[in-house]
């Protein structure tokens, strides 16, 4: 244990006050309110899926290395993003004008269109990609149940997908978590399987509270959750986000 | 607490046992509370931020990972709750000012121990709830720089940064009430 500071004069003026004050024993019933207070609450799930281990074999270089550094602390969220879906994906399916001009990742702070009918989807069935503007800065729905409270809060988000939403398409957004404390933004990329369910992966930087901390996740509709939430399972890390495109060579150089 | 004794009792808290969860509780909690006590400078406020921590630890006590981060975790989720407990008292705040002598003779005495303490005990009141808290866990309960940041959800240049800042803001506080004759002599919810 090392001192972290100097031992200046506020320092040895604050430890013996602190010592004193800190003298005090706890109310007798404090106990009693503990136990009686946690008999009825209900424990949740532990830890569904541990990522820690070898998922790269081999030793990478650079900022790569460096990520597998930082995810040695790394802590684990596993809840559920409740999702309203006459509002939020299915709410996607409302097509929005086609806005070449909006790269998928980009932010925008422009009013949120209100959801049109899915009859309103422009028809693009052919081979090339149709970027379309679906959702803009729009309140999706809640981080609940988080295991990692830090990952709870409201999500916004500015969503797009190759042509009309439906089964087998794509879809990416920009995404933001928001609480009381920070807030998380990021993007997202995934797809809508044949069964029209939703599976995607999402990569977020800290802010605010949360500021040098990175969030990865992943998020599944699976059949129980009956269309109401995905399953969020991720990973919270100090530092910064992998590199999302590297060279096979470079990931697995020694 | 020894060691082995703890890891049992996680495991089996983990398991659902109330009883072994209490035992943590019981070992604990003298600790928690003098902490919470000194980031909230709150008796009643202590008691129900280290209540509420405790019902999140039994909540989530299966997602604890490593028994031995244990004491790190639940340190964590007492800081977190004296946040909110501070967030929502502070709206109710305010202070009472009263007017010391300035020219009054500076007698060296018991009494003027007593004054001195009250005055480290004003100036932290002034801190904020965060600039307390790294202060408490650093220099009271006095845990590694990494950990203390670890509790308080924060990477560990900002703690660095954090304490550096909390300790001028200490001393600040200490010298501009040096120099005034106005002192504020208590902070009142």
């Amino acid at each position: 244990m090392s001192a972290p500071i100097d031992r200046d004069p506020i320092e040895r003026q604050l430890r013996p006050w602190l010592a004193e004050e800190g003298m005090v024993r706890e109310p007798d019933e404090l106990f009693e309110r503990v136990a009686g207070g946690t008999r009825s609450v209900r424990q949740r799930p532990g830890w569904v899926v541990r990522l820690l281990g070898n998922g790269i074999a081999g030793a990478g270089a650079g900022s790569a290395a460096q990520w597998r550094e930082h995810r040695m602390a790394t802590t684990f969220g596993l809840g559920t993003l409740a999702i309203a879906l006459a509002i939020g994906i299915g709410g996607i399916g409302s097509g929005g004008p086609t806005d070449p001009g909006t790269a998928p990742g980009a932010v925008s702070n422009a009013p949120s269109p209100s959801a049109s009918p899915a009859a309103s989807q422009p028809a693009s069935t052919d081979e090339t990609w149709v970027t379309v503007t679906g959702l803009q800065n729009k309140l999706l729905g809640k981080m609940l149940d988080m295991s990692d409270p830090r990952l709870e809060g409201d999500v916004r988000i500015d969503y797009e997908r190759n042509g009309p939403y439906g089964n087998d398409s794509t879809l990416w957004s920009t995404v933001t978590i928001t609480n009381d404390e920070g807030s998380w933004v990021g993007q997202s990329v995934g797809f809508v399987d044949h069964q029209g369910r939703h599976h995607h992966m999402g990569w977020f930087e800290g802010a605010g509270a949360y500021e040098g901390l990175a969030y990865i996740e992943q998020l599944t509709e699976s059949e129980a959750s009956a269309g109401n939430h995905l399953d969020v399972i991720g990973l919270v890390y100090e530092g910064e986000l992998p590199p999302m495109v590297l060279p096979a060579s470079t990931l697995y150089t020694d | 607490m020894d060691h082995v004794r703890q890891q049992e009792l996680v495991a089996r808290a983990q398991r659902g046992d109330h009883e072994a969860f209490c035992a943590i509780a019981r070992g604990g909690i003298a600790r928690l509370y003098a902490t919470a006590r000194l980031i909230l400078h709150d008796s009643e406020r202590a008691e129900d931020a280290v209540q509420e921590a405790f019902i999140v630890a039994w909540r989530d006590i299966r997602g604890l990972r490593d028994p031995d981060r244990l004491d790190a975790w639940l340190n964590r989720l007492v800081v977190r709750s004296c946040y909110r407990l501070a967030e929502r008292e502070r709206r109710h705040s305010g202070r009472i000012f009263s007017i010391l002598d300035a020219d009054a003779p500076h007698v060296a005495d018991d009494s003027s121990l007593i004054a001195e303490r009250d005055r480290m005990g004003w100036a932290f009141r002034e801190l904020t709830p965060q600039q307390r808290a790294i202060l408490v866990l650093v220099y009271y309960a006095d845990l590694p720089l990494a950990e203390a940041a670890a509790a308080l959800q924060i990477p560990l240049g900002t703690a660095k940064s954090r304490l550096h800042r909390a300790c001028q803001a200490l001393r600040a506080v200490l010298e501009a009430d040096e120099r005034l004759p106005l002192r504020v002599s208590e902070v009142v919810r």
